[in-house]
């Protein structure tokens, strides 16, 4: 386990003391954890899912923790209604941290609106959604904390705008294993989390009875290309009988998405996607769909360690996605 | 008191500036007063009489915006009068003192927008020519507060204006763009989609202006793309010739 001077897996002890440190910090972790840790300079959310440097594992022992680098931060909460103000309460010369709580009406919210927001893509964001254990999805929900007085909240966002110093800058980078397949062009009428009909290579069709037709597995997410940035959005659940297909994050109107191509073996490709020399890392995290599906359990990935999450954020929401954000100096 | 007469006196006008009429939108709550000297601008016929508009400081909970010609050079003098903006701005001289004022008086940038009912474009406008210098009152800790945006003058020098067709034509087109910053890249894709569905000029200069911010604030990352731009002048130049 880490030191309690260095980020990375670590007991909530040795959180605290890195706390008391005054550093800004994002943890992740049980929620039962999170809220014995002291007051002070971080935020936090809920998931018992991390790869640590050791490898992928699930723990309710042990929190993450992320020292965020930088001259100066400071901390907000935010309901749907001042959400969209996220990026103007954003430094000019730094970046911002933002957990959602899944399955919240403020997750739905960025999801849907954030691309239009003021300095959106302008302003650098990255995050993540806390989740829970899976086998807990009905039970309890996901949330995040307030770390300077330990509110935690089911339907509010949380934010760390760090402030950077002169001649240092940051990048968000992503990494998705998955391209557009061969497939039909898929479009649809409205920005949602759910269709029945959309067009299909410009005909009218029914998606779900398009995928079960083709026996796509829905395991591989639909892409869609935003001038060479390919954005994945994984499907939830196809119900033949309501013939009707739910996403994990919404489609887009006037976007055009495909099936991604099968990956053959999505375990060796997920570890060879990851980037040989990334720089250096200020922040990372990792799909919850990609750690099942690559079995990440107790494998390593590289230098992308973090929380295992219910979504990612690199500006909006992805899915099935690692992102990561590097230091640039100049 | 005629209602042209009392906006006369709630702007504070000046001779030999005049209101020649005023509209009042209730359901937007918004105020037009379209300004005149009295005199016809000589030599110019009325078609090529440039009017300007600019958002002026709220009279009450309406937004307010001035409509005028700028008189020529030689003609009445160009004084920064409060009722009054520059060309190619949006905004009124006494607009932009204002939100000076407020951000020295160490109020947020959003406190200021709130406060004064304005949207965060025009208040990104205002606090950028701040930083460049063109208010000169506005104290040199105010403009080095907001210095964000310092490399703008260089930046000018490389990254084309806003109002440079390079910009309509990058997101007109579909053509390929090649980007490495996955900012840009959502950016760009983004603004293309909307652009094809605007009918507005004001609108699509917004967009222009987010897409050249983001230009302006990563120059440094950005040469492959700067290149790329005047490749793209250079193909729509050589389209439009053909």
């Amino acid at each position: 386990m880490s030191d309690a001077s260095r980020e990375g897996l670590m007991t909530p002890d040795q959180a605290a003391e890195l706390i008391s440190s005054g550093r800004a910090l994002c943890i992740a972790g049980d929620r039962e954890l999170l809220l014995k840790l002291p007051p002070g300079n971080w935020i936090g959310g809920t998931t018992p899912y991390f790869v640590a440097s050791q490898g992928g594992l699930c723990s309710r022992d042990y929190v993450f923790v992320q020292c965020l680098h930088g001259s100066d931060a400071s901390i907000g909460n935010y309901d749907g209604d001042h959400l969209p103000h996220v990026l103007e309460d954003a430094p000019e010369h730094g970046y911002s941290l933002i957990i959602l709580p899944a399955g919240s009406r403020v997750l739905e919210d960025y999801a849907r609106y954030a691309p239009t927001y003021f300095d959106m893509f302008i302003k650098p964001i990255v995050g993540w959604v806390a989740g829970v254990h899976l086998d807990e999805l009905e039970q309890v929900g996901a949330a995040v904390v307030d770390g300077r007085t330990g509110d935690l909240f089911t339907d509010r966002a949380v934010v760390m705008h760090v402030q950077l110093p002169e001649r240092e800058s940051v990048s968000v980078h992503t990494v998705n294993l998955f391209e557009a397949g061969d497939g039909p062009g898929l479009e649809f009428a409205a920005t949602d989390f759910s269709t029945e009909d959309c067009l299909i290579d410009g005909r009218p069709g029914n998606l779900a009875d398009t995928i079960q037709a083709s026996g796509i597995d829905s395991r591989w997410p639909l892409v869609a290309d935003y001038c060479g940035a390919l954005v994945n959005v994984s499907i939830q659940a196809v119900d033949a009988q309501a013939r009707a297909v739910r996403f994990y994050a919404p489609v887009f109107e006037g976007v055009c998405y495909r099936f991604a191509k099968p990956v053959a073996h999505y375990p060796e490709a997920f570890l060879a996607a990851m980037p040989e020399d990334p720089g250096e890392i200020l922040f990372s995290c990792n799909c919850i769909l990609n750690y099942l599906y690559s079995n990440l359990e107790g494998q390593r990935t590289a230098q992308l360690t973090g929380p295992i999450t219910f979504g990612e954020v690199a500006y909006q929401l992805l899915n099935q996605t690692a992102v990561y954000l590097t230091l640039e100096r100049d | 008191m005629r209602d042209t007469e009392l906006c006369k006196r709630l702007l504070v006008l000046q001779e030999p500036w005049d209101i020649s009429r005023v509209r009042v939108d209730v359901q937007s709550q918004e105020l037009h007063a379209y300004l005149t000297t009295g005199k016809p601008w000589f030599g110019r016929s009325p078609f090529e009489q440039h009017k300007w508009r600019w958002r002026h400081v709220n009279v009450g909970a309406y937004k307010t915006y001035i409509h005028a010609t700028l008189p020529d050079e030689g003609g009445i003098a160009n004084e920064p009068l409060p009722f009054l903006g520059s060309v190619g701005k949006d905004y009124t001289h006494g607009l932009a003192r204002r939100v000076i004022d407020c951000l020295q008086a160490g109020l947020g940038y959003r406190q200021v927008c709130e406060l004064l009912g304005i949207d965060v474009y025009l208040a990104w406008q205002i606090r950028h020519a701040i930083s460049e210098g063109q208010f000169s009152g506005a104290g040199d800790k105010l403009a080095a507060q907001m210095s964000a945006e310092e490399d703008a003058e260089q930046a000018r020098q490389s990254i084309p204006a806003t109002g440079d067709p390079v910009w309509f034509n990058l997101l007109e087109s579909d053509q390929p763009f090649h980007a490495n910053m996955l900012g840009l890249k959502l950016l760009l894709a983004r603004t293309r989609q909307e652009f094809a569905r605007l009918a507005s000029e004001d609108a699509k200069i917004i967009r222009v202006n987010a897409v050249r911010r983001f230009f302006i604030r990563h120059e440094n990352q950005l040469g492959d793309e700067i290149a790329q731009l005047d490749k793209f002048r250079s193909q729509a130049e050589a389209v439009s010739y053909e």
